[in-house]
């Protein structure tokens, strides 16, 4: 089972979640309601998946890690944004960052970019929990596994400004993540996160 | 929103200034500059309440490693300790003209 930072798995209950200390009790409010974890940026350990539990406060994220057996489903943030469930939603049309996502669609599209969303939108598109807010960004990450040109990450994060809410996107190399502003403004080193941890890279394709 | 200030002795003058990093989830923006008092004055502020501690011993390692002279201002967005240290050692880079 292959698994990239942002997936979103769903599982039965918190008694599923490995973790080197007991679970705050809003953990297994949060995952009565949605039954899914995110995929963190570390290395799978024994067959166990590095993921977070989101709760309902923003500072409100647990670490723990889920064992592959105990996935029922994986949706990754590409199926979110083949299946468009946005277009099909009344908040879709109401709530700002999802209003969004058809910038971000068109913009990818024009660009031949694989990309899909992050976040509270992933989340709320994947488990039907409404949990963007009028003052939620929207976070999506961009599948660039070729070199991507500076001119062309500029024109992209000149799309993505015209969008109704700020838009913070990652571009996923093999290598790691980086953000698109911080390439867009072609300055070098810059900030790459790896399964390892962040490093600062001359070339984020290059490994 | 939290706001706090970290004063450290300093002696080497900053060359530069510099300013590095992000408004993102996870990540932050550095202003470095050039301060003419032998101190380093670094100004947080973070969404994340409650870690003033951790801010403090992040700061402290990477200033005793790295002697300058600077004002910093950082606006966090919930960076890591990891992501933090990278970010003050590329602003460094960065104002010494790299």
């Amino acid at each position: 089972m292959e698994v990239r930072a942002h997936d979103l798995l769903q599982f039965r209950d918190a008694e599923d979640l490995i973790a080197p200390r007991p679970l705050p009790e809003w953990v297994g409010e949060a995952v009565m309601f949605a039954p899914f974890a995110v995929v963190r940026r570390a290395p799978v350990e024994h067959g166990n998946i590095p993921v977070g539990i989101r709760g309902p406060a923003r500072n409100q994220r647990f670490a723990a890690f889920l064992p592959q057996s105990a996935v029922m489903r994986q949706i990754t943030p590409v199926q979110l944004a083949r299946q468009r469930g946005w277009r099909q939603t009344l908040r879709g049309k109401q709530v700002k960052a999802l209003r969004a996502l058809d910038f971000v669609d068109e913009s990818c599209r024009t660009h031949q970019l694989l990309w899909g969303p992050a976040g509270s939108v992933g989340f709320e598109l994947a488990s039907g929990l409404p949990v963007v807010s009028a003052e939620s960004d929207l976070d999506v990450v961009i599948r660039v596994p070729y070199f991507l040109p500076v001119g062309r990450a500029r024109q992209i994060a000149d799309d993505f400004s015209r969008a109704p809410v700020r838009i913070d996107a990652q571009i996923e190399t093999p290598r790691g993540a980086i953000s698109l502003l911080e390439y867009a403004r072609g300055d070098m080193p810059i900030l790459l996160r790896t399964l390892a941890g962040p490093v600062l890279a001359d070339n984020p394709w290059e490994c | 929103m939290e706001t706090f200030t970290f004063e450290f002795p300093a002696t080497k003058r900053l060359q530069g200034r510099a300013h590095v990093g992000v408004v993102g989830s996870g990540d932050l923006e550095i202003l470095l500059e050039p301060s003419t008092e032998p101190r380093t004055r670094v100004v947080i502020r973070t969404g994340c309440t409650g870690f003033q501690e951790k801010w403090r011993l992040v700061l402290e390692r990477f200033l005793t490693a790295n002697d300058v002279a600077a004002d910093i201002q950082v606006n966090d967005f919930g960076a890591t300790p990891g992501v933090v240290t990278l970010r003050l050692a590329q602003a460094l880079e960065v104002s010494q003209g790299r």
